[in-house]
């Protein structure tokens, strides 16, 4: 499989978030995807028992701390929240209704999620780095 | 409140044959926490921790923004990133959970009912990589 190129923009601002200063920050990244599991934008409908897999086979590259991916992930609902845990069931992330993440994981074979009530559904994306 | 407007867009064109990626995702953010932080760390040395938190995330599930920008050029200058469940203490190998290359950033809502997300800590690979970040307090305990 041929490498691919990911192109990612990042934009920040704020102008009452501190009296002393304004916030406006823009960067950039040209991202080389050269892994084996590459998943497009998909949707999945979680629940509120058991955590979902988004990865579909283990991840598994060795680059720097390993296993690593670069996952953009969205809460499409308007209601629940979506809780995010790695292979240990460790949650690290909690997206409220309309909150998106984008971030290179690493250390961990897979990416779970699952709501806090209800069926809302995640729009995600996963690029594997070799 | 605050109001912060956050913005990512991605795009690519060779990622996949039939697939074609090109969108851009806005969110206003309003942060209600007694922490928000524009930092830049200079992290202290190869397989160091450093914290960035000033005291420990509070609220409702310990839940912040967190945007991360490692700006070394340097190849081999990764940060890890991991999960310290209590500030003023060290993540275990079991809180890692993202790493950033050279030049590369993260944005996530953070927050973990369990075991805790009180606090973030960075731990370069090799090197002292300069980290900059914003972390924004969802809300006060």
């Amino acid at each position: 499989m041929a490498n691919g190129t990911l192109n990612v923009t990042f934009s920040i601002s704020s102008t009452d978030l501190f009296n002393c200063i304004t916030l406006n920050k823009t960067v950039t990244d040209a991202l080389v995807i050269d892994g084996t599991n590459r998943q497009g934008i998909t949707t999945m409908v979680t629940a509120s028992g058991s955590y979902l897999d988004i990865n579909i086979e283990a991840l598994a590259g060795s680059a720097a701390a390993g296993k690593k991916a670069y996952i953009y992930a969205k809460n499409t609902d308007l209601v629940d929240d979506l809780i995010f845990a790695d292979d240990g069931d460790q949650i690290f992330a909690m997206l409220s209704p309309g909150e998106f993440m984008f971030y290179p994981t690493c250390d961990n074979t897979k990416v779970q999620v699952k709501s806090s009530a209800n069926t809302p559904t995640v729009e995600f994306l996963l690029l594997e780095v070799s | 409140m605050a109001t912060v407007n956050v913005s990512l867009s991605l795009s690519s064109t060779d990622l996949f044959a039939k697939q074609t990626i090109n969108f851009t995702e806005t969110d206003s953010l309003s942060p209600a926490g007694d922490q928000m932080l524009v930092g830049r760390l200079i992290t202290t040395a190869t397989n160091a921790f450093d914290n960035i938190a000033l005291k420990a995330i509070d609220g409702t599930n310990d839940r912040f923004y967190i945007f991360m920008h490692n700006t070394s050029t340097t190849s081999g200058e990764h940060v890890k990133i991991g999960l310290c469940q209590t500030h003023g203490t060290d993540s275990a190998s079991g809180d890692l959970f993202a790493q950033l290359a050279p030049g590369e950033f993260l944005f996530m809502p953070i927050g973990s009912s369990s075991p805790g997300s009180q606090d973030l800590d960075i731990q370069p690979s090799s090197g002292t990589p300069v980290v900059e970040y914003i972390l924004m307090e969802k809300a006060t305990a």
